[in-house]
């Protein structure tokens, strides 16, 4: 068993020792890339680890740590939007400026909005886009606030999205 | 008094008594029941030549401290501990079973944390999320399994379901030490829970991969065995990592094992590969079609590109450049392109520059300000399962320097650049451990041609949207056809860097690779102690000919830095695929020596033919 595994290890050893072969190139695949590294302070060191956990504390560390979600945790309901928004802020920028998609649809759901008017969900984040993203530099934090006084001046909406007050 | 007595003796008694025949017959029971398959599965037990052993490395997984390698002790601990509620709730599985067997009669009502956990999983099914390769990263090459947990039972749009993902947990190693105790365990691997957007942006955001999901047929009491077990494992149980085989593939198999009786574990136990490992869970059901494929956002960006006219094409290469007005552009389908491409820029670099910030961000509004644009992905990638099968033998038969040969081959597995590449990374090689054997007619003797330990080549193309090298390993002995040492060996420790490039909508490859090796000559089984060290480069073409042919041309020039051990040479060489199904398929080979400095090397030539199969 042990023989084995060296044997065949040995093979692996000359991808991984290759200084060619960036491993920083770290995707968490399965074997050696799935590797999530413990220390997540390694982010700030090393630019090009896009681990996902790693990948994620960039947009955690955005908004205060609201979401919080670690290992095991299933994410609180009433934060699901937050959290939602924080990993796919950039998802959403681009859906919402479409007024259409599976990310801006999903999000949605998170806020409570019924399948019947997400739709016009999609379409008032479209038609309030330059309001909801009024710049480049647009956090999730930001992003949420915007929406909230957006989604408000709409009567079907706030009647229709049950954690719209949440925003 | 004295009746009444003898009757509270009696009364008295027989409770005795009853407990006495209850322990004896517990007795014989516990012993066999520890033997239970389930049991051994709920506990990860492994029976080996040197007895039964768990796989979980964590002390607090067990409750008898021989819990480790004797699942009798462990089995009396668990019933010990029925009534402790902490216990109980910690492993509602082994309970949940040892209830069914009549042994304990434990009830749930008051795990508070364990039943809310539950609820929040709401778990209707289960889907196997395979993701597909990584061409930047050979430790990903095999693919990535993951579970989902469907809170729709046909696992529909689900980006807020939970998946249940198995990874080690790293510390802070340097590359040669990482991939070291990577292979041989010094990783700590745990189940983790993580909703499926975070996996949606990992895979089909950051990497460039696709996503495949697959529903598996099981019905509610087989999930919520699942389910039971998963929360014994993600809160106290933790795994030593093997990159090999003890890795997330074969641990979520161990999990979804919990089901019911079926035996998922492959036929070879010392590796696992996700792909293979997909084909044993889904095949079975014949449900080979996904339910839902998620194309990585590179694919979505390239066919969003390549469906502009030519002229829509300027505009976004000069919007690129800063040189139009963005409030101008009209066209939803470039504004859609642009905001892609950007995007894919922005997931690659992690952080984009201020005028790109800038330049998207006025891209997006003016996108709100049209109508929606439609893209429809033309080129689905194909599916993993309807690939071929990793493990590979070969029969044939060719000529060499006037005798013929019969040949033998075997491969363990993975994939290689003549096989067919649906299902797979398009033109890239990784064979592991492959045997070449011949017989030769005239001579009469038998012959190892070739041994790959390791073998790999893959081509990534220059695109508009990456730019990375394509590369290469090989880690084999091999025979020298090209000169006159009929029963020699060369062993070779070889890395490649090239370019390569596609035209024709990927009909045609283009590559040139500079190849550094090492190589020894191994002469009638004794080690010569010499080394020839020196470039090789190498250029060709891969010609993809419809679904069924594909075409490899490629001219090699050998450098020698070393003095007489060989010389200098170019060879070329010549290979064809043709591809019957995902079981069977042709290969002919064709190769020879053009030029050459040494008259010792003489312009020999070696054609070869064979057919494979995959299983």
């Amino acid at each position: 068993m042990k023989l084995q595994r060296i044997f065949v290890a040995l093979g692996f050893l000359t991808v991984a020792s290759l200084p060619t072969i960036a491993m920083a190139d770290n995707s968490v695949g399965c074997g050696l890339g799935s590797m999530i590294f413990k220390d997540n302070t390694l982010l700030s060191s090393t630019s090009r680890v896009t681990t996902n956990n790693l990948f994620l504390n960039q947009y955690f560390g955005v908004t205060s740590g609201t979401s919080g979600c670690t290992r095991h945790d299933i994410v609180m309901n009433e934060k699901s939007h937050i959290h939602y928004a924080e990993v796919n802020l950039e998802q959403l920028s681009l859906e919402m400026a479409k007024g259409d998609g599976q990310f801006v649809s999903t999000f949605a759901m998170t806020l409570g909005c019924s399948d019947a008017v997400t739709p016009a969900f999609n379409k008032m984040t479209k038609q309030n886009y330059e309001n909801i993203f009024t710049n480049e530099n647009v956090k999730a934090a930001d992003m949420l606030k915007n929406l909230g006084t957006s989604l408000r001046q709409d009567k079907n909406l706030t009647q229709n999205c049950s954690k719209a007050f949440l925003i | 008094m004295q009746q009444s007595f003898l009757n509270l003796i009696k009364a008295g008694l027989w409770p005795v008594f009853f407990l006495f025949s209850l322990s004896l017959f517990a007795e014989t029971n516990l012993s066999t029941l520890a033997q239970d398959p389930y049991w051994h599965k709920l506990l990860h037990y492994r029976t080996s030549v040197f007895g039964v052993k768990s796989e979980i490395d964590a002390e607090k997984f067990f409750l008898s401290p021989k819990g480790k390698s004797q699942p009798e002790e462990e089995l009396r601990a668990t019933i010990d501990q029925a009534k402790t509620q902490t216990t109980v709730c910690q492993f509602p599985a082994r309970y949940k079973w040892l209830n069914e067997k009549g042994v304990t009669n434990v009830q749930f009502e008051l795990c508070q944390n364990y039943l809310e956990w539950k609820k929040g999983l709401n778990a209707q099914g289960l889907s196997l999320i395979f993701a597909s390769y990584y061409p930047e990263n050979p430790a990903s090459a095999f693919g990535h399994l993951f579970l989902k947990v469907n809170q729709d039972p046909l696992g529909k749009n689900s980006q807020l379901d939970y998946v249940i993902n198995f990874a080690a947990m790293t510390e802070q190693d340097g590359g040669l030490m990482y991939a070291m105790k990577g292979l041989l365990g010094g990783y700590k691997g745990f189940y983790s829970i993580e909703k499926y957007y975070q996996k949606i942006q990992e895979y089909e955001f950051v990497e460039a991969r696709d996503l495949w999901e697959y529903p598996l047929n099981l019905n509610s009491d087989e999930i919520n065995r699942v389910i039971n077990h998963l929360w014994e494992l993600t809160y106290s149980a933790y795994f030593d990592y093997y990159f090999l085989d003890e890795n997330c593939s074969y641990q979520l198999l161990k999990l979804l094992e919990l089901a019911n009786d079926k035996k998922l574990e492959g036929f070879l136990s010392f590796y696992q590969i996700p792909e293979e490992n997909l084909h044993q869970v889904v095949d079975p059901t014949g449900l080979k079609v996904p339910a839902n494929v998620r194309v990585s956002l590179y694919k979505q960006t390239i066919t969003k590109i390549e469906q502009l006219s030519s002229n829509d094409k300027k505009i976004f290469h000069q919007t690129l450049k800063g040189k139009t007005v963005v409030k101008e552009i009209q066209s939803p389908a470039i504004l859609d392109a642009l905001s892609s491409y950007l995007q894919f820029k922005q997931f690659q670099k992690r952080e984009l520059s201020e005028n790109d910030k800038k330049l998207k961000h006025q891209i997006l509004v003016q996108l709100s300000k049209q109508e929606s644009p439609e893209v429809t992905l033309t080129k689905l990638p194909h599916s993993p399962l309807l690939g071929h099968r990793s493990a590979r033998v070969a029969l044939g038969a060719g000529t060499y320097k006037q005798d013929n040969f019969a040949t033998f081959k075997g491969r363990l597995t993975f994939h290689d650049m003549m096989d067919d590449d649906r299902g797979f990374l398009t033109n890239s090689s990784l064979n592991l451990m492959t045997v070449d054997t011949r017989y030769y007619e005239k001579s009469r003797r038998f012959k190892l041609n070739e041994l790959l330990l390791l073998e790999t080549q893959v081509l990534s193309p220059f695109t508009l949207l990456s730019s990375k090298p394509s590369w290469g390993l090989d880690l084999s002995l091999r025979s020298p056809y090209q000169f006159n040492c009929d029963y020699c060996l060369i062993g070779q420790a070889k890395a490649m860097r090239g370019l390569s490039t596609n035209f024709l909508s990927d009909q045609v490859s283009l590559f040139a690779f500079v190849h550094a090796q090492i190589q020894t000559l191994i002469k009638d089984q004794s080690m010569v102690k010499r080394f020839r060290y020196g470039p090789q480069l190498e250029m060709g073409g891969v010609l993809r000919l419809g679904e069924k042919l594909k075409w490899k041309s490629a001219i090699i020039q050998d450098y020698n830095f070393t003095e007489d051990f060989w010389f200098e040479s170019i060879h070329h060489l010549q290979q064809l695929g043709f591809y019957l199904n995902a079981r069977w398929s042709l290969n002919l080979d064709y190769r020879g020596v053009m030029k050459s400095r040494s008259p010792e090397i003489r312009y020999n030539q070696e054609s070869a033919f064979s057919t494979n199969f995959f299983f």
